[in-house]
């Protein structure tokens, strides 16, 4: 056992000196590489100095820094020595964006052959954007500590109101963005007993609007700065309350109150009670959990009125086994080819979040399949991979029916099964996305189906290059459609981020077989 | 600032540990009454917000708030008995308690405890008007920084507020009146290779030592403009080099590099690093028994490098563990050959009458230095050890159990090694160790007092060097014990011989580097001679920082 290793260390050690000589000798696959390039100011086109280049090399999937550089006054780098492989390149100064900077972990591959020399790598950078302004109150003073964020469909940062109430939010990168002002509050709920009345005011939108429905978005440019006034207004008077149904086992409780950007933490008393004040105008989703991983949740659209009784019962989430219907299924298999279908059934909840995360599993030959730990809620169901024009019509747990796709998964046994009904004749919408000039291809177009004010991304489809779309197989209901600008994915894409797209979105009704054209303006940047 | 994130760190502890307190009825109820003032005029100030926080319990805290009327005054009736912290916000003013007659919090708030059978002494909450300093923070070529840090720290360190820059590069921090250094700092983490915006703390106007630092100062009520910090950024270099000895089939493997300086793996000046390779995809691209690497830019300094390889399956091998100094430009053609463990022998020899008992024979465990690897020895019949696949790196030797009074001298190849630090970086295989425990070790004790007062000084460092000849120190052979809440220390197992000793009010890595620095330049004096079986004791005083010139 001891002298085993030693061994091998021998054996090593011998293999690295024979692979010696071999790399002396000047090798043509060793022959190194070079890359010229230019880094330039994206407005005025001059060449960028001070512009630091790193050149990141792809090992084991994940990239390491390899070689930087920095630009000189006329805007020009040069890397030369550089071994064949694969690299990304990166741009960075302080007061700029680079133009291309990719998603983070998927830059774009520069490959490098051997003795190549790769020339003029243009690295465009944007100056940034500022939005500034100042927050005051009702009458107008200034109010200090306030967080303000932009948001827009390509950055979002934020900044602190100063003593003089004045903001400035830099980084930014040319587009519209809304804002959003929330003064700095404890959670700790504050008790007065001298009769002095504690002044909090809420979550302000731009210009002046507690929810985002309201909100005005505000175009930041490249370069500038845009200046803006947010009125504060007062914290809404708005509750959320209810109580908790759990066993006795299941202490301690604890109720939460979550929006597309904040988690509020409630508590549970003796007798089961919760109450959320001051709860703005808005969508939610709340919910109870024990320690014994048992839980519900609920969503709550807060309009203009205190939500009072809701009750939330704990259990543990579901496994459910999805069935297709004996007699569709064998419509199915005949539809495919050989008799093989490959059918998907996806369950997508109705949240906060326009795509959050989704069920799904793959039919077995008997035409079912199994989800776990499906927790309670509202779902769109779709069928994938069968015949296109297929949709789900129906849906049955135990005695409750669902229909045009929509399923809800309430307590229980911890496992139940949904027989699902098809229907070969599902509606269809197409058309085209258009920009300045014409159809625009490689926009990804959104439908959501929408569940009272809640909506699910049901489907997801590119333009082709003359700007053209197409959904098949849409259950009977209401639906959003969007084409996304480009530069979306740079966010999640939460409910308030598509009010910066609300010009360009389209309400849809369809019906069973229906064939609807509905042509697109592709969002603003 | 050191002491400053040591305080935090305390202050969390003392949260931990504390236990909320219902030793009073639990209906027991108290009122507590007050005036806010302006510490300046001594006026009293209305419209201030007064908040009780009841401390400890995390999960249902409650803030008993309340409003100062016209005469200053503001009452909060019928609370809990039990702990708080108390604090007073009005716009425009700072709450500053009198830390010398009352426990202030990190965050500058009281703390307060209210007995249920006692009516609470009226609080006196002292405000001032705040000063403001205004400014901007810059990179190296003149263009504003947006989220950069700016701290101001008064000179006596006793108050502090800080803010971030704007989008303009703007900051605007507010402060109690008095006299302020400003620092700024750049924090940004490359998600690629770890390593930070480059930038070092740096003091206003462009100094990255405390002792440059133009001293600001300013007044109640009044903005000091123009404060404009250029953020230093040191050089930064990379190197480069050959990792070989790669092993046959699909393996990773991992290049680390860490500051030879411990100190400076802080929060800000995280120079470690690693990067992952695998062996099969270095195969893939023509490379067939070794790996070319380049580390992130790293600023002037020296570190250690050394690849190892194999974690989850397979023969465990490593590099030496490769010294490099950057100075001033990239250093390339560094060679690190991945090689398996190597087989070390000790010998222990028990002198001067002491005997191992039967039952309970002597176990000799390396403990590493670098890695979290403890080799223990094979015993044979003979009693000498044999430690197989040893990897490189630094060790320490760990004998279980010690017999009483039993100190340890050891010899690596037949010379005697200075505070018992076995250097393996360049492999161990072949390497002998002779262990001797001697009978006679020493026990020294004593009491830290503070620099200026009679009194104990709780929980200070106590740093012990043996002594060579004159001042010859080795931080090696640094030894440190925490005194007690008593100001209490003690040592044990010592070998007979002279020391030197000192006693801080701090803790920090490079301490012993600092200490053994100021003792060989005579700065720091006292000394102590331990006898064989000496039970010694010697009270110490702990440095005044003001006149510790072995500070930076």
């Amino acid at each position: 056992m001891n002298h085993a290793p030693r061994l091998c260390g021998v054996a090593l050690l011998l293999l690295a000196s024979v692979g010696a000589p071999a790399q002396d000798s000047p090798a043509e696959d060793k022959k190194p590489a070079s890359l010229y390039g230019m880094a330039t100011n994206s407005l005025t086109g001059e060449p960028l100095a001070h512009v630091e280049v790193e050149l990141r090399r792809k090992i084991s999937g994940r990239f390491s820094s390899y070689r930087r550089t920095v630009t000189g006054r006329d805007g020009r780098f040069s890397l030369i020595g550089i071994e064949a492989g694969s690299y990304s390149v990166s741009a960075d100064r302080n007061g700029y964006n680079w133009v291309d900077d990719p998603l983070p972990g998927e830059p774009p591959i520069l490959p490098v052959k051997p003795g190549e020399e790769i020339k003029d790598i243009l690295l465009q950078l944007e100056p940034y954007a500022i939005i500034s302004g100042r927050v005051v109150s009702a009458d107008g003073a200034p109010v200090e500590h306030v967080t303000v964020e932009a948001f827009g469909h390509s950055s979002w940062f934020s900044g602190e109101t100063d003593d003089r109430g004045e903001f400035a939010i830099g980084y930014l990168r040319s587009g519209l963005h809304l804002l959003r002002a929330s003064p700095r509050r404890s959670e700790i709920p504050e008790v007065r007993k001298d009769g002095s009345v504690e002044l909090s005011y809420g979550v302000t939108y731009f210009p002046g609007a507690l929810a985002a429905n309201g909100a005005v978005p505000v175009m930041a440019r490249a370069g500038q700065e845009t200046n803006v006034e947010i009125k504060m207004l007062p914290e809404s008077k708005l509750q959320i309350s209810g109580d908790v149904v759990a066993d006795v086992d299941d202490a301690p409780l604890s109720v939460s109150l979550e929006n597309s950007w904040h988690t509020r933490r409630g508590t549970v008393d003796k007798k089961g009670r919760f109450i959320f004040t001051g709860v703005p105008p808005g969508r939610y989703r709340l919910s109870a959990e024990a320690r014994s991983d048992k839980s519900d949740s609920t969503h709550v659209a807060l309009t203009n009125a205190s939500i009072e009784r809701i009750h939330l019962a704990l259990s543990a989430p579901v496994d459910l086994i999805a069935q297709i219907r004996d007699a569709d299924w064998k419509r199915i298999k005949a539809l495919t080819e050989n008799g093989t279908a490959d059918v998907d059934i996806t369950l997508k909840p109705f949240g906060l979040f326009i795509s959050e995360d989704s069920h799904t599993c793959k039919l077995s030959p008997d035409g079912s399949c199994k989800m776990m730990g499906v927790t309670h809620g509202r779902y769109h169901v779709r069928v994938s991979g069968g015949p296109k024009t297929y949709y789900v019509r129906s849906l049955e747990i135990g005695e409750r029916e669902f229909h045009d796709s929509i399923l809800e998964i309430g307590g229980g046994p911890v496992q139940q099964q949904v027989l699902i009904e098809l229907a070969p004749n599902g509606g269809e919408v197409s058309g085209i996305v258009r920009g300045e000039k014409g159809g625009v291809g490689g926009v990804l177009v959104l439908l959501l189906a929408q569940d009272g004010s809640f909506s699910a991304v049901v489907a997801g489809a590119h333009t082709s290059e003359d700007g053209s779309y197409v959904f098949q197989g849409i259950a009977p209901g209401k639906y959003k459609l969007l084409a996304l600008n480009k530069n979306h994915s740079r966010l999640i894409l939460s409910d308030e981020v598509f009010e910066l797209d609300r010009n360009v979105t389209e309400e849809i009704e369809v019906g069973a077989g229906d064939r609807i054209t509905q042509d697109l303006r592709m969002g603003e940047q | 600032m050191k002491s400053y994130r040591l305080w935090f760190l305390f202050l969390i502890c003392l949260g931990a540990l504390a236990q909320p307190s219902h030793n009073a009825a639990p209906d027991a109820t108290v009122s507590v009454r007050g005036t806010a003032v302006d510490s300046r005029t001594g006026k009293p100030l209305s419209g201030v917000h007064v908040m009780l926080t009841e401390d400890p319990g995390l999960e249902s805290s409650i803030v008993y708030g309340a409003m100062t009327d016209a005469q200053g005054r503001f009452s909060i009736p019928d609370i809990p008995a039990g702990d708080y912290t108390g604090s007073a916000e009005k716009r425009d003013f700072i709450f500053v308690p009198d830390r010398k007659k009352s426990t202030v919090t990190w965050f500058g708030a009281l703390r307060l405890k209210f007995k249920a059978d006692e009516r609470p002494a009226d609080l006196v909450l002292p405000m001032v008007e705040r000063a403001i300093i205004a400014g901007r923070v810059l990179d190296e070529h003149g263009d504003p920084m947006i989220n950069a840090r700016v701290m101001a720290i008064s000179v006596d360190e006793a108050t502090a507020g800080f803010s971030y820059t704007n989008g303009r590069g703007e900051f605007r921090v507010s402060v109690p009146p008095g006299k302020y250094r400003v620092e700024g700092s750049k924090y940004s983490l490359s998600e690629t290779t770890g390593s930070t915006s480059g930038y070092v703390h740096t003091y206003y106007p462009s100094a990255t030592q405390i002792g440059g630092a133009t001293v600001v100062e300013t007044f109640a009520g009044r903005v000091v403009n123009g404060v404009e910090i250029k953020l230093v950024r040191p050089a930064a270099f990379q190197v480069s080099g050959e990792i070989t000895g790669l092993p046959q089939g699909d393996r990773s493997l991992t290049l680390c590099w860490t500051p030879a300086d411990s100190d400076r793996i802080g929060i800000e000046g995280w120079e470690s690093g690693r990067l992952d390779f695998n062996t099969r995809e270095a195969r893939a691209n023509g490379a067939a028994s070794s790996i070319s690497f380049s580390s992130s830019p790293l600023t002037a300094g020296t570190y250690y490098f050394y690849a190892e390889c194999c974690a989850g399956g397979g023969e465990e091998l490593r590099s030496r563990i490769a010294e490099v100094t950057l100075s001033d430009s990239d250093l390339q053609g560094i060679s690190l050959v991945l090689v398996p463990g190597g087989e070390v022998t000790a010998t222990v020899a028990l002198a001067g009458g002491l005997v191992s008992p039967p039952d309970q024979p002597i176990s000799v465990t390396l403990d590493s230095v670098n890695f979290t690897s403890r080799p223990q020895g094979e015993r044979d019949a003979s009693g000498n050890f044999t430690f197989h696949n040893v990897l490189p790196g630094h060790y320490r030797i760990d004998i279980s159990p010690l017999p009483e009074d039993a100190y340890i001298t050891v010899a690596l190849n037949n010379a005697i090694v200075r505070g018992g630090l076995l250097d393996f970086s360049g492999g161990a295989a072949g390497m002998k160790l002779k262990i001797m425990l001697k009978a006679g070790a020493a026990r020294l004790t004593g009491q830290v007092r503070k620099a200026k007062a009679d009194t104990a000084q709780p929980r200070a460092q106590v740093l012990l060097f043996p002594e060579h000849e004159g001042y010859s120190v080795d931080q090696v052979e640094c030894q440190s014990a925490e005194a007690n809440e008593n100001g209490v220390y003690s040592f044990k197992g010592l070998a007979p011989g002279h020391y030197r000793i000192l006693a801080r009010n701090d803790y920090s890595r490079k301490q012993c580097d600092q200490a053994a620095a100021a003792i060989r330049r005579g700065l720091i004096v006292e000394a102590v001679e331990l006898k064989p079986r000496a039970r010694a004791v010697k009270d110490l005083r702990v440095e005044d920082e003001a006149n510790d010139e072995s500070r930076p």
